[in-house]
């Protein structure tokens, strides 16, 4: 399209601020008096508390107050489960839960508090594996899950969501097929590695009101949670949102708020609480593990008639932090290709592990692993070459989805051609050891709601108000360049105005890759009517009708050649009434579209230390339109990084229900040393529901990295691993019993 | 937290205050020390920073007489020094191991050292050098080889009051060439999953000095005496290169931990002894 200010890639306005530290950030916000508040977590990962003695904590000097979980209303909050106290009552299910809490002058002094509070745990058995908890007998974590708010109807011990779709007969077409493979692949718990943790700050001075600053990404949703929780209206809380220092996904739910609510009230003072990355990586919200077993039915020939899924997450000890309790991935375990008869069983369950919560696109990687290496081994059996087996099946337009989903756009092939074209697929390897492996994979284009204001400045300028944030992915200077694009105007004259929820209008949250697409679409609606309302005034002054009116570049001329400015039409309007505020609204169509990514993932194996090196990923990325092309591929390039720590190094291991891994260190996220060289394909053209046709970005290059390594990984040296993550012990372990058994 | 910083004027000074009471703790560098500080693990009254002291940071190299190294020269400095690269080329490639740059500008070697983690990037290769330490305490000075300083995990020979003065790697003799050569899960902010330092002499076809130093697999950096007998004074047949390997895994002590199995560090000895082999017979040329 042609565009001044659509396609290309202007310095984000924020980028500065960030590097010389002018940008705020909760814990930048300073009050004249403000306590430190902190938690004291629970040592086993299931246990009665028997009782709390708080006595000597209290008399600390410097301490403001105690509380625990007597002291506060028997309320529970989640997203979408009410299933999590504030603080824990009576049991406690997690290493890490929150069992009382301290407000003090500082925060030795809270930290001293915590370590005088006396805590009697009688313990009780763990469950760890979900599969177990499952069964029947098994000892109910949530004995009273039914009376929880948004419960679903269930009875099997401890699922809190399950859902089963499908289309056709699975069964007989089994029956049918030539041959039949069944695979069972396991993930497991990441954190989404955001730089800045977990931040708040409440003043609340009469109890009937509260103000909250807060580095959550969807403070609307706070606010509702909140006002639940706390009993207080939505307008008696405003949540103060400043720069978030990345997010993820695991910013969405509500964490250390309502316990820094009650400390506020409690000692009648601000309150300010941040978790240290210890508590990060012990009790925040990573990515769900899960087993993952896969059967599908194909002809002779690669043609696949059936598949079927089995998914079962570990929600850990809670699932509140998901807005919804079966994690939304599982719908696309099949994969993006045309498959009559499907059938999936999904499940999320109650465990003694850490409350799993949202993390870039949430359940994606999991089931891409499992699906994308299950898929290479049937290509395998059938003699075929992996591409060439997915082009057999791919979803070509037209088609309707394993789910029978019926979308638009459909341009999967295309963008399998795309990264196979680019990555020298079938050209001689560059080592022995080297190996190249692909994955293909499909996300929706975002979902939610959102409002937004363009206000038109009488200078000539404009502010674009959106309750969206923007955690770090450049989101308010795409949402000012459609603004721009709208009004005619250089992108230097439209700013973007929110942080604050009593001002801006709502948002559902920067997750689900939504912000282009719904907050976009909501920001050219916005814009479109200030455009609108400057015609009515400028036909008005111009005293012909507003259907003559002809708006340009910031420019309204009628058809007799007359012409206004921006700016003298604002001017002779005069003061009352006649100010030009937009307002747009928009809601996304639930299922109305996907996009698709392909990946290429070249990788070097040590066979003797059983290393893995990625070297180059080729990526090619379905995305309707670019609004902002670098700031799209700094997406992609971000995703594969990511990707690859959830591939070959990061996990947070629970045996027993004991966290084993609680610091940096050997929490091994990659480093740029480890980087590889991304190049990035953008795919334009299909059609998405965004502005102007963009689709979605934020989350969809994350789910085929993992598969591209570990088929790469297969392709080097000959090793199937069917467990994340792809660790040099494990390769080599492998390699050894290979070796062993004479292969 | 908070704790009280003493900077004295000088090393003299620094031990008169730190013999007079148990509570103080040294602080060269500091980028292990603050973070146990910050963790709650460490609850100093009050910190003795050496950082006012003129002169520690000095990294000098006497010809004939062999590497001096100030208590609170830095990783990156010594990295970066002309004659460690072309001499004690196992310390630099150490000190270009640790951490990150931000690490490395900060923490420092005898830092390092002092620490006594069995992991330490700079200890194995400093034992393979023949590393010496001047130790200043209230009794005065004294000099211990590095391989009689370590203890085990945490742990030294450094009496109250006492502090690492200098480190000392003795001249090499003419054709000696060294390595460090590191494993681990990410290639930067990376504790190694076991590591390996060799050093020794080219003598006609073979090779004469042996030093081999083992990382992260035993209680502390340690020497290999077995694995040094089975190359010293031998050419580096594959043969032997395999032999060494071997007894080098038998002769370690690795224990399971959350960043790697003992039976895989023991086998990655074997591995990473064979390639700091292979290194130095391309050292050679």
């Amino acid at each position: 399209m042609e565009s001044h200010v659509i396609g290309i890639s202007p310095a984000r306005k924020d980028a500065w601020g960030k590097v010389s530290g002018e940008a705020l950030y909760v814990n930048d916000v300073k009050l004249p008096v403000c306590l430190e508040g902190k938690v004291l977590r629970s040592p086993y990962p299931h246990a009665r508390i028997a009782g709390i003695d708080v006595g000597k904590a209290m008399k600390l000097p410097g301490v403001a107050a105690v509380i625990t979980g007597q002291d506060l209303p028997a309320k529970r909050f989640g997203n979408s489960i009410a299933d999590q106290p504030v603080l824990a009552r009576r049991r406690v299910r997690f290493v890490g839960e929150r069992v009382a809490a301290v407000a003090a002058v500082d925060a030795d002094t809270a930290a001293e508090a915590l370590e005088l509070i006396k805590v009697e745990y009688e313990e009780l058995p763990v469950l760890t594996d979900p599969v177990l908890a499952m069964e029947s007998g098994a000892p109910l974590l949530h004995p009273k899950f039914s009376t929880y708010r948004n419960a679903p109807a269930l009875d099997i011990p401890n699922v809190a969501g399950s859902a089963s779709y499908g289309t056709g007969d699975v069964e007989a077409a089994f029956a049918q097929a030539e041959l039949v493979f069944e695979h069972t692949f396991r993930t497991q718990v990441v954190h989404q590695g955001y730089l800045e943790p977990h931040a708040c700050m409440v003043q609340s001075a009469s109890g009937d009101s509260a103000t909250i600053w807060s580095n959550n990404k969807s403070p609307f949703e706070l606010r509702a949670e909140l006002a639940r929780l706390l009993g207080l209206p939505a307008s008696g809380i405003e949540v103060i949102y400043p720069f978030i220092g990345g997010d993820f996904g695991g910013k969405g739910a509500v964490m250390d708020e309502p316990v820094c609510y009650y400390l506020a009230l409690a000692s009648g003072s601000p309150v300010r609480m941040t978790m240290s990355v210890r508590e990060e990586l012990l009790a925040a919200n990573p990515r769900h593990a899960a087993i993952i077993t896969l059967k599908s039915g194909l002809r002779k020939d690669g043609t696949l008639l059936a598949r079927q899924a089995r998914v079962v997450f570990d929600s850990g000890a809670y699932a509140g932090a998901n807005s919804h309790p079966l994690v939304a991935g599982v719908r696309r375990v099949l994969g993006a290709y045309r498959i009559p008869h499907t059938r999936i069983d999904g499940f999320s369950v109650y465990t003694n592990s850490v409350p799993a919560g949202h993390c870039r696109a949430p359940g994606d990687p999991q089931v891409f692993f499992a699906v994308e290496s299950h898929t290479d081994i049937l290509a395998q059996a059938v003699c075929l070459d992996p591409v060439e087996f997915r082009r057999r099946n791919v979803l070509l337009e037209g088609h309707i989805s394993p789910l029978g989903l019926e979308w638009s756009g459909i341009n999967a092939l295309q963008v399998l051609e795309t990264a196979v074209m680019n990555s020298g697929w079938n050209q001689p390897k560059a080592s022995r050891f080297a190996g190249r492996g692909m994955a293909l994979t499909e996300r929706n284009t975002g979902l939610g709601g959102s409002s937004a204001l363009v206000t038109l400045q009488s200078d000539g300028s404009a502010t674009v108000v959106s309750g969206a944030t923007d955690p770090g992915t450049g989101s308010h200077t795409v949402l000012r360049q459609i603004a721009a694009h709208e009004l005619g105007l250089p992108l230097e004259k439209v700013s973007f105005s929110g942080g604050n929820t009593g001002m801006a209008p709502f948002d559902n949250g920067s997750g689900s890759s939504r912000v282009t697409h719904v907050t976009g679409q909501a920001v050219r609606l916005a814009a479109q009517d200030a455009v609108s309302q400057g015609k009515d005034l400028a036909a008005a002054q111009l005293q012909v009708s507003t259907t003559e009116i002809i708006y340009q570049d910031g420019i309204f001329s009628s058809s007799a050649g007359k012409s206004l400015c921006l700016q003298e039409v604002l001017a002779r309007s005069g003061r009352a009434g006649k100010v030009i505020t937009g307002r747009g609204s928009y809601v996304a169509d639930k299922a109305g579209s996907t996009c698709f990514s392909a990946q290429i993932a070249e990788v070097e194996v040590d066979p003797e230390t059983g290393q893995v090196t990625v070297q180059r990923v080729i990526t090619a990325n379905d995305i309707g339109l670019a609004v902002n092309p670098e700031t799209v591929k700094g997406q992609v390039e971000g995703t594969v990084v990511q990707g690859m720590g959830f591939a070959l190094n990061e996990e947070l291991p629970r045996p027993e229900g004991l966290p084993q891994v609680t610091s940096l260190a050997d929490y091994k996220l990659a480093t740029c040393l480890d980087a590889p060289t991304v190049q990035t394909f953008l795919v334009e053209g299909s059609s998405g529901p965004g502005p102007y046709g963009a689709k979605s970005i934020g989350e969809q290059g994350i789910a085929a990295v993992a598969p591209a390594i570990a088929n790469a990984v297969y392709d080097a040296v000959g090793v199937r691993l069917f467990e994340l993550p792809l660790t040099a012990e494990k390769i080599r372990h492998a390699l050894q019993q290979r070796e062993g058994a004479g292969g | 937290m908070k704790f009280y910083v003493i900077e004295p004027a000088s090393l003299t000074e620094a031990v008169d205050i730190l013999s007079q009471a148990k509570d103080i703790i040294l602080m060269a560098g500091g980028t292990d020390l603050l973070v146990k500080v910050k963790q709650g693990r460490l609850k100093p009254g009050r910190v003795l920073s050496l950082r006012q002291i003129q002169g520690l940071e000095r990294v000098e190299y006497v010809p004939g007489r062999g590497l001096f190294i100030g208590p609170m020269a830095t990783h990156a400095q010594v990295a970066a020094h002309p004659e460690v690269i072309c001499r004690f080329s196992a310390l630099a490639e150490a000190c270009s191991a640790v951490g990150s740059p931000q690490i490395r500008n900060v923490g420092t070697v005898a830092g390092n050292l002092a620490n006594a983690s069995p992991a330490a990037d700079t200890a194995g290769a400093l034992l393979a050098l023949e590393a010496q330490l001047m130790l200043m305490g209230p009794q005065g000075s004294r000099r211990v080889a590095l391989a009689d300083f370590l203890l085990g995990p945490g742990k030294t020979c450094l009496g109250q009051g006492e502090l690492i003065a200098q480190i000392f790697a003795p001249e090499p003799q003419l054709s000696t060439f060294s390595t460090y050569l590191k494993l681990g899960r990410r290639k930067a902010m990376e504790i190694a999953v076991c590591s390996v330092a060799l050093a020794s002499t080219s003598a006609g076809n073979g090779w004469s000095n042996v030093q081999l130093a083992l990382g992260a697999v035993g209680p502390t950096t340690l020497l290999s005496k077995q694995a040094g007998n089975v190359l010293e004074g031998q050419v580096w047949s594959e043969q032997v290169s395999i032999l060494a390997g071997k007894s080098a895994a038998s002769e370690c002590q690795p224990v399971d931990d959350q960043r790697a199995s003992a039976s895989y560090r023991r086998a990655m000895v074997e591995v990473m002894v064979k390639r700091a082999i292979s290194r130095l017979e391309f050292l050679k040329g």
